[in-house]
């Protein structure tokens, strides 16, 4: 208990991984989205 | 008190660990960031079943693998420079110091060396689950690596978990958590591989926009300028956050750090943040010359960021030095004195230890235990030497990390907006940005680790052991002739690298297809 706030700390990094993974899904969507727009409206 | 210090020898090997250190960190960033690019991208792969996600994933692998072979190479050499260049740090401090870098060794390079043979050649050799474990395996070793050698540098800055060992001379681990968990080394740890998470999505996008411009691989460097804007743009925010946590601990640990860093000689209850300024070249400690020729600064913030109180104290170098009665701050020539008690006392233990005097080794412990956080005052030969001398260096270096990193957090976000929107290629100025970027958020993290490296002299251990008394007891010129050897050596690989890396970059991701995939 003693070092918890450091260790949750750390715990971050991966949730920060996790965060950052599914956002990237997220953006990747919107991205093709637009993308295979733009491809029809060429 | 020693007095015969070859300060030729100390420079060197200062030096000489600065210029292969540097050298390391041209390749570790790139290698601990571009494996999470890699993961997820293999990740997509699997789940969706596209081959182009796997195209894109052994692309940025084989950049990864031309910096993985260099970064491994020149992070032998730094460790080895502990034995050849620092063997009295070593042996002072070996029993702690040891713990993180055996712990890196067995528990993270092993991991992510074992695992790194399977991503690189197991592609369609072994089964795409077990290959994309082995990506994320290589990706947390690397980062777990990182944590380790971290833990050992924090640990140096803020010294717990140990006692010093009368007997031995030598600090002794008494608590491992204390050491790993340390506050201080937590926070360097997030700070510095987030900064690594940066690095690798400026070089990213700094090749897919190359590619853009070069109108090539269009589909592939838009995919992965999306991934890496919006994984790099969540790093800075994260980035920034931690930096305050840095500030909070140098003002708390190093207060001389943080007092080179703002340039601040006289201290000042409500300080403020030096956000642009000149120092002035002809001050001194001591003197009343003003401080600044120009400054620009956030009222009270300086206060804010290190004590978390808008009209807290922060001392000044000339607080340090000469000390201030009124807030309570120890002179150095005080803490010089405490610290000779201390170094005192040890030399009667051991006179006394000789003689089997067990009363006169008891006393001398008791003293020694009282003056021990002062110990390694008592090695210094005057009180300004407490204050790094390069204060421009620091002060400069770290406005530059700020000011970059800010810089950072809008041109990721902008690339993150433009490229989900599908309108990069409209916006050439923003692929020359993106590109030079790249080397700009080298130069800013290179700036952090002068700040840090630089801000911490004179010690090598804070507070215990000055870097002047580190070193090992060998020839200067060993050290000057080993310099330029390693200098040599390290120069003709990193052109070498550069010029492979330069190559598989002009290739292109195309000739890299085994699938007979669609060229996009």
């Amino acid at each position: 208990m003693e070092h918890l706030t450091q260790i949750l700390w750390l715990a971050s990094f991966p949730v920060l991984i996790y965060v950052g993974y599914k956002l990237s899904l997220y953006a990747l969507k919107l991205f093709h989205k637009n993308y295979e727009k733009d491809e029809e409206t060429e | 008190m020693i007095e015969n210090i070859d300060f030729t020898l100390v420079n060197w090997s200062r030096g000489q660990f600065a210029m292969i250190a540097f050298y390391h960190w041209l390749f570790i960033p790139i290698t601990i960031g571009t494996t999470y690019i890699i993961a997820i991208a293999q990740t997509i792969h699997v789940k969706t079943g596209d081959p182009e996600w796997e195209r894109l994933a052994r692309f940025w692998a084989k950049l990864f693998g031309i910096n993985f072979a260099i970064g491994v190479g020149t992070g032998i050499i730094l460790g080895l420079e502990f034995g050849t260049n620092w063997a009295n740090y070593s042996w002072i401090a070996g029993d702690i110091f040891g713990a993180p870098l055996a712990a890196e060794g067995i528990m993270a390079f092993f991991l992510e060396s074992t695992f790194i043979a399977v991503m690189f050649f197991g592609w369609g050799k072994v089964g795409k689950k077990f290959h994309l474990l082995s990506c994320w395996l290589v990706a947390f070793g690397a980062s777990l690596s990182a944590l380790w050698i971290l833990v050992a540098n924090g640990w140096m800055n803020y010294p717990i978990g140990m006692v010093f060992n009368p007997d031995t001379a030598r600090h002794e681990m008494v608590d491992f958590w204390a050491i790993l968990f340390s506050p201080y080394a937590v926070n360097k740890f997030l700070h510095t591989i987030t900064s690594c998470l940066v690095i690798s999505a400026f070089f990213v996008i700094a090749i897919s926009s190359w590619y853009l411009l070069k109108k090539r691989s269009i589909l592939l460097a838009k995919r992965s300028i999306v991934l890496a804007a919006t994984f790099g743009l969540l790093s800075s925010v994260y980035l920034a956050m931690t930096g305050d946590g840095s500030a909070y601990y140098v003002a708390q640990k190093q207060p001389a750090k943080l007092a080179t860093m703002e340039g601040l000689f006289d201290g000042e209850e409500g300080a403020g943040l030096v956000m642009m300024g000149i120092l002035n070249p002809n001050k001194k400690l001591g003197d009343d010359k003003k401080d600044f020729l120009f400054k620009m600064e956030i009222p009270k913030m300086l206060s804010i960021l290190g004590y978390r109180d808008a009209n807290a104290f922060v001392p000044g170098m000339n607080d340090l030095v000469y000390g201030n009665e009124e807030f309570g701050i120890m002179s150095a020539e005080e803490k010089m004195g405490k610290g000779r008690i201390a170094l005192g006392a040890l030399a009667d233990y051991k006179e006394a230890h000789r003689n089997n005097d067990q009363q006169a080794m008891d006393e001398a412990v008791l003293l020694f235990n009282e003056h021990y956080q002062y110990m390694g005052y008592g090695n210094l030969h005057y009180p300004e030497m407490i204050i790094p001398r390069k204060i421009p260096l620091i002060f400069y270096s770290f406005r530059i990390m700020v000011i970059s990193g800010m810089l950072f957090i809008g041109v990721l976000l902008l690339f993150m907006y433009l490229s989900v929107k599908n309108r990069l290629e409209k916006q050439k100025w923003l692929l020359y940005v993106g590109i030079w970027c790249f080397p700009l958020s080298f130069i800013a993290s290179m700036a952090g680790w002068i700040v840090a490296e630089v801000g911490r002299q004179p010690w090598t251990i804070q507070g215990l052991l000055p870097t002047m008394i580190s070193t090992s007891n060998i020839s200067a010129n060993a050290v000057i002739a080993t310099f330029w050897l390693f200098a040599a050596m390290l120069t003709v690989l990193v052109i070498a690298e550069y010029r492979i890396m330069i190559g598989a970059i002009r290739k292109g991701p195309d000739n890299l297809s085994t699938k007979g995939g669609p060229n996009v």
